[in-house]
């Protein structure tokens, strides 16, 4: 069993598991942190970056004003957006049977490996991951296809050039496999291979390994996998959460007696509380709001924000926020809203139950009603006349840079009554700002990630107790930042196994055994004799037929009477003649016995040496040698009819099946 | 007596000597007993069961009934004991044979009620009332009760053994009464009967100190840490000598349970005669309970050892080693300093300390024992001898620290909210240290984290802005100081005073009328608040939802202004604003802060000094702005010279009117038109707070 990991990034895993005969690809996370080495897209025509000064190198030989600009002290590249894709070098993606999708957020590179790579597999991921999904890819699309970029910049991956860039572009490694955003046909594409499951809905995979889907708690939909075969068991924790929030609870009893358990998407902040951070959340925003200002959350159009709202919902009016309006801006804003309300029965039982009342699960309707709440595809349209200040927006792209984010930071930046406030933990703060300095709006970093801390993810490891444990390389040892939290850590027993990008993983755990059915002719024919209390064993001679990883034993076919025939014989494969089965012995030779035995027929002379693995017997007399080990027994004598009898002797003390 | 409650009483007692008649509320029988006491102390006993011969016969009535309420009957037996703590009532009580019938618990109706546990503990304290003089003592000795009240002391109620113990230790210190002094000296037939009383009493004492029972060996040391404060000699040399050996063994006695009673006990005795006599080696004892190899346990006894007032230096000096000892330590083995602390004693201790620290089970109950124990030190103005407070302080922040995940070790405690209640309070406490000043920018720097934290509790984040308080307090003002308050408090509390518990914003906002109070007279702290943006948020505030929250912001507000001076607080963004004018109103003792929370208006009266200045727009309270819509005029009618004030508002919104209840009017002299207030009234501010109406906007 094999693990290639094609993504050694933590959250956004892309790994391919080869069990019994299947190649199975585990998430494909999208690495979109490389976006952040570029400019970012403004939605109408920037003063800022249009103004920004190229790149020239200190003595001046390299030019790359077109394609590098600098802003603040630092080099940005002045193209449409690249990615970081997984890895495409390890292995044939073509080779790949099944991708299994764990959440919506890990699922973002899935054009990348499904389209113009020969995959002819399915996807399998649950019906909200697909649709959310979908909604993030199309909106991603639209951000970059609302402003498309003439150009695009290649001559700074120039290995000899980047190596005398500045700053962070510098240090970014394989520059030459990012890629730009994938096309809304792309899209349709990809995801017209996923088919829908349910959770614990049990696939099998061409009989060999059968994959289950379980709730992991922390996104609409959100899976960890089962992978198992009858006698193994993996299982792939991916983004899992424990906190109340709307998903469906986690599902862990299931989790228990794995083999390997393959463990990614730990929470990012391992040191900051959701419900804390949620906490600096209201209060930092309802601090602006109250001063008059406004507020900038930069967030994905799924997830945490459902949980941001109801927060708000409920701080709102104990806590007086006035009239100011909530917007929530994105090409997909409405469905997003809309989808969370109709999947009832991927949430929390608490939410569940309103369904029946019936209400909306999620306060948000009551806000759209209330007119609290106004969502709108883009800045452009109806939003610019009903826009009223102070405000609080919710949009895209938390990296800030594409999406209407863009614009919000470029409007808001220079007055420090306004707030953005960073929710997700995707993108260093500190290097999405970058482009926009200097800033005189307030910036709070209050990251929520509701997946599972290292403290939560040790308990639970006790409690299912797999057998061998693979993670991500930065899980074994304390933040760099914070090197002496050894609780930030996983510390097991057996130390988990490592793995980073690119490494090819053989996991510690062989097959032993193999499921074979017998047909019930040949199961009637058996006959079986106990060997041990409670063990029968019995001999079986029959034909093993494999098809679809699946093994039967069929009854050995009798040969058909050969045809009369006068012409000369033909030779004719004969069928395979059944002969009589040798019987099977069993059992050990017990030494004083034996001795006795042969004193009794005449053999007086025996010389008993012990051995590593049993006793020799030298019948000094007749210059015989008897070898008396665990698993044989070997009788070295020139006279055939002494040999006949102490086999015979031997054979005695022997059960014969 | 007065005639009314004289003529009521038979019919009060006759109801509650009938059976049939049941007694809806619990605690008036205690009421009645409690008004029953003040008459009998105010009169003379004797002449109140002279006069009411209902008294008697209402007990007699009660103990021969058929089948009383076991509360009638308890009622019944403590009033006994109440009127026959006066011999003369005592005589006549005996005469009608209701003394008897009421103590003597082994016949009649008390052996029938004896089961219940409110008869026996209403005979203990009736008991105790008779046991007050030399006829009631003897009584008690011929009866033989002495038998049952040593049996009661092992009652399986405790308020029954509780009883007992008050009689024993009663009756031990007979000998000292002042009213009995004499007739134990004199009479010899009282003073045989109170000693042998005595030997019985004190073997019994003795006899149950060497008992297997923990709950008996309990009663016991309870019993004799009552009596040792008033015992004097010989019975003292002679009580201390019979538990001299039992105390000692329950000392030395692993594991002992019984720290605390032992400790109250040793406490007692140290502070009799015996203490400074070599023999009764009170100091040993109290020495070897820091033997003890629970950490938890010696923590204890030290602490109390420092509270001892006789005792010599060098044992409080040990005392205070075990109790700073864990502190010390966790907080060394992070900053790797030599603890001072390396007594002897110490040191065999400290293997059992360490190991115990590792783990958070048994670390936690361990310095949160050591800091509360340090900060009731520091409350009871202890010198740490010669340990610097300062490097006390330091431990305690470091456990904070710790506490906080910014420590290098120990990250088991991290986010441990009860020892960062413990160090708060004991940072509190620690501020009137001497050289507190020195290191207060560290402190504040600590405490300062703890207010940042998200993950910080409401109660830790009230406790870190108390002790925020306490040391801003410490010493002199400094430019230190505002700019701890401008660049990281000003800014955490804005952030507070929005918070999503409403806890933590309240107790911000009670924090801040608190800070703007200690520097009303500081100019440098006025701009500071003025240019904080700390002044929006607490108008907003005003409209909070919950209603703690609201008053907290108003009487925010209302210091803010008294400190901000005339100007009052004004908004140039939201448009809202804050005046100031005086009411002239007499009153002489008027401790309000009246809140109104009416649509958007919001009006607060604060006190203000004598001799305020009188506004000279008496009525309005301002003159309309460019933009109507946003302000609201408010003109109060009149000052009734009764107790309360109208005002009208008058506006885009509808008229309202404001109520205010004063209270502590003066009522003679309340018309503002009135000639000569001016003079010698105080005044009162009324602060106005006008907010956008909502529906106008």
């Amino acid at each position: 069993m094999k693990l290639y990991c094609l993504s050694g990034h933590p959250t956004l895993p892309c790994n391919v598991l080869k069990f019994k005969s299947t190649t199975i690809m585990l998430d494909c996370g999208l690495d979109t942190t490389s976006a952040l080495h570029f400019l970012p897209l403004p939605l109408v025509h920037s003063q800022l970056f249009s103004k920004l000064p190229g790149w020239v190198s200190k003595d001046g030989a390299i030019n790359l004003d077109k394609e590098l600009k600098e802003c603040a002290g630092r080099v940005f590249v002045d193209s449409q957006p690249e990615f970081c894709l997984p890895e495409q070098e390890l292995l044939d993606l073509s080779t790949i049977d099944v991708i299994l999708i764990s959440n919506y957020h890990c699922m973002m590179a899935l054009p990348y490996i499904t389209e113009n790579t020969g995959f002819t597999g399915t996807v399998y991921a649950t019906e909200p991951t697909l649709q959310i999904g979908r909604l993030l890819m199309e909106e991603l699309v639209a951000f970059m296809e609302r402003v498309p970029k003439a150009q695009s910049a290649t001559c700074w991956k120039n290995k000899e050039i980047q190596r005398l860039l500045p700053g962070p572009l510098k240090d970014a490694v394989d520059v030459w496999a990012w890629k730009r955003c994938y096309g809304t046909q792309e899209v349709n594409s990809a995801l017209s291979k996923v088919q829908l499951v349910g959770y614990s809905q049990k696939v099998e995979l061409f009989g060999a390994v059968q994959v289950t889907p379980l709730s992991s708690g922390y996104s609409l939909g959100s899976s960890n996998w089962i992978i198992q075969s009858h006698h193994e068991k993996v299982s792939y924790v991916s983004g899992s959460s424990l906190l109340t929030t709307h998903p469906q609870p986690m599902d862990q009893t299931s989790l228990k007696n794995s083999d390997v358990l393959i463990l990614t998407g730990l929470t990012q902040i391992p040191t900051a509380n959701p419900d804390g951070m949620l906490g600096e959340f209201c209060s930092n925003l309802a601090m602006t709001i109250r001063a008059g200002g406004n507020v900038l959350v930069p967030c994905y159009s799924s997830g945490v924000i459902y949980d941001l709202l109801e927060c708000l919902y409920q701080f709102m009016d104990s806590a007086n926020l006035g009239s100011a309006p909530f917007y929530f801006i994105s090409p997909v804003a409405n469905s997003s809203l809309e989808f969370s309300q109709i999947f009832a029965e991927w949430l929390c039982q608490n939410k569940q139950s309103k369904v029946y009342l019936p209400e909306p699960p999620f306060p948000h309707a009551e806000l759209i009603q209330t007119n609290k709440l106004k969502h709108y595809p883009s800045i452009h349209g109806d939003f610019s006349s009903e826009f009223r200040q102070p405000c609080v927006v919710f949009t895209g792209h938390p990296s800030l840079r594409f999406g209407d984010v863009v614009h919000f930071m470029e409007l808001w930046g220079k007055s420090s009554l306004n707030t953005v406030i960073f929710t997700e933990p995707d993108f260093s703060y500190l290097d999405a700002l970058a482009p926009y300095q200097p800033l005189a709006m307030k910036c709070v970093y209050c990251p929520i990630d509701t997946r599972l801390n290292f403290h939560q993810v040790t308990k639970l490891l006790k409690e299912v107790q797999p057998v061998h444990v693979v993670c991500p390389e930065p899980y074994t040892q304390p933040p760099p930042s914070q090197s002496h939290r050894s609780d930030l850590m996983l510390e097991l027993q057996p130390a988990p196994m490592p793995y980073r990008r690119c490494a090819v993983l053989s996991l510690p755990f062989r097959r032993r055994y193999e499921r074979i059915h017998l047909l019930p002719e040949l199961a009637k024919s058996l006959v079986p004799s106990e060997i041990k209390p409670g063990i029968s064993v019995a001999t079986v001679s029959a034909v093993l037929q494999s098809k679809d990883n699946k093994h039967v034993l069929q009854p050995v076919p009798k040969a058909a009477p050969a045809p009369p025939s006068k012409k000369r014989k033909r030779v004719i494969e004969e069928p395979p003649e059944l002969l009589a089965p040798k019987p099977l012995l069993s059992g050990a030779v017990p030494l004083e016995p034996f001795l006795a035995t042969l004193h009794k027929h005449g053999i007086m002379e025996v010389k008993v040496e012990e051995t590593a693995d049993g006793h020799i017997l030298h019948l000094q007399a007749e210059d015989a040698l008897i070898q008396l080990e665990e698993d044989g027994t070997h009788i070295v004598s020139d006279s055939e009819p002494l040999r006949a009898t102490l086999r015979d002797l031997v054979l005695r003390f022997l059960q014969k099946l | 007596m007065d005639g009314d409650c004289g003529a009521l009483l038979p019919r009060v007692l006759k109801v509650l000597a009938d059976p049939t008649f049941d007694i809806p509320d619990d605690t008036c029988l205690e009421k009645l007993l409690d008004w029953l006491q003040d008459q009998a102390r105010l009169e003379d006993a004797q002449s109140l069961v002279q006069e009411h011969p209902c008294i008697p016969h209402f007990i007699s009535a009660v103990c021969t009934s058929e089948s009383p309420d076991a509360a009638i009957l308890a009622f019944a037996v403590k009033f006994t004991g109440i009127l026959a703590a006066n011999e003369g009532a005592f005589l006549r009580l005996d005469e009608t044979g209701v003394i008897r019938m009421v103590f003597g618990c082994e016949e009649g109706i008390m052996k029938e009620m004896w089961e219940d546990p409110s008869v026996r503990s209403a005979w203990l304290h009736g008991l105790g009332g008779l046991v007050q003089h030399e006829r009631g003592l003897r009584f008690f000795c011929e009866s033989g009760l002495n038998r049952v009240a040593l049996e009661c002391q092992h009652d399986k109620s405790l308020f029954v053994t509780s009883g007992a113990n008050n009689l024993l230790a009663h009756i031990l210190n007979f000998a000292c009464l002042p009213q009995c002094e004499e007739s134990v000296q004199g009479d010899v037939t009282c003073r045989s009967a109170w000693d042998r009383l005595t030997v019985d009493i004190v073997k019994h004492i003795s006899d149950t100190l060497s008992s297997d029972a923990q709950f008996q060996r309990r009663q016991a040391l309870k019993l004799l840490a009552l009596t040792l404060p008033g015992c004097r000699r010989p019975l003292l040399d002679r009580l201390w000598a019979a538990v001299l050996g039992p105390l000692e063994l329950q000392i030395k006695m692993e594991p002992n349970s019984l720290v605390l009673p032992v400790m109250e006990t040793l406490e007692a005795a140290s502070r009799t005669d015996l203490f400074g006599q070599s023999d009764a080696r009170i100091e040993d004892l109290i020495e070897a309970m820091l033997t003890s190899g629970d950490p938890n346990k010696v923590i204890q006894s030290a602490s109390a050892i420092i509270h001892l007032e006789q005792c010599s230096e060098s044992l409080k000096r040990k005392a205070l080693d075990f109790i700073l000892q864990p502190l010390l330590l966790i907080s060394s083995s992070s900053t790797d300093t030599p603890s001072p602390v390396n007594g002897d004693s110490v040191k065999v201790h400290r293997a059992v300390l360490e190991g115990q620290l590792t783990q958070k089970s048994t670390c936690v109950p361990l310095l949160s024992l050591s800091l509360t124990s340090v900060s009731k030190l520091t409350s009871m103005e202890f010198q740490f001898m010669e340990i610097p407070e300062q490097l006390v302080i330091g431990a305690v922040m470091e456990l904070l620290w710790m506490c906080l995940g910014e420590s290098k070790t120990s990250t088991h405690l991290i986010g441990c909210s009860r020892l960062q209640r413990c160090c708060l309070d004991a940072l509190s406490n620690l501020s009137t240290c001497q050289g507190g000043s020195a290191i207060r920018k560290n402190v504040l720097e600590a405490l300062y984290h703890c207010l940042r934290n998200p993950d910080s509790e409401p109660t830790v984040l009230q406790k870190s802005l108390q002790a925020v308080l306490k040391w801003i307090c410490v010493g002199s003002y400094s430019s230190e100081l505002t700019e701890f308050l401008s660049q990281d408090l000003f800014p955490v509390l804005k952030r507070r005073v929005c918070d999503v518990q409403w806890e933590v914003r309240d107790s911000t906002l009670e924090f801040i009328t608190q800070l703007s109070a200690h520097f009303t007279d500081n100019s440098v702290y006025r701009e500071l608040l003025d240019c904080s943006g700390i002044l929006p948020l607490l108008l907003a505030s005003a409209e909070d939802g919950e209603s703690y929250v609201r008053a907290s912001a108003i009487a925010a507000l209302g210091q803010a202004v008294t400190t901000l001076g005339p100007q009052g607080v004004q908004d140039p963004q939201s448009g809202l604003q804050v005046s100031r004018f005086c009411l002239p109103f007499k009153c002489c003792s008027l401790t309000l802060l009246q809140i109104f929370h009416l649509s958007t208006c919001v009006v607060s009266l604060k006190k203000v000094k004598e001799g305020c200045p009188l506004d000279s727009g008496k009525q309005t309270v301002s003159k309309p702005k460019p933009r109507q819509t946003e302000w609201h005029k408010i003109q109060f009618q009149k000052a009734f010279p009764g107790n309360k004030v109208t005002a009208d508002c008058y506006g885009v919104f509808p008229p309202c009117s404001l109520k205010v209840n004063f209270t502590g009017v003066n009522h003679e002299c309340s018309n503002q038109r009135g000639g000569n207030w001016k003079k010698k009234n105080r005044y009162f501010s009324l602060t106005v707070y006008r907010f956008k109406s909502p529906s106008t906007s």
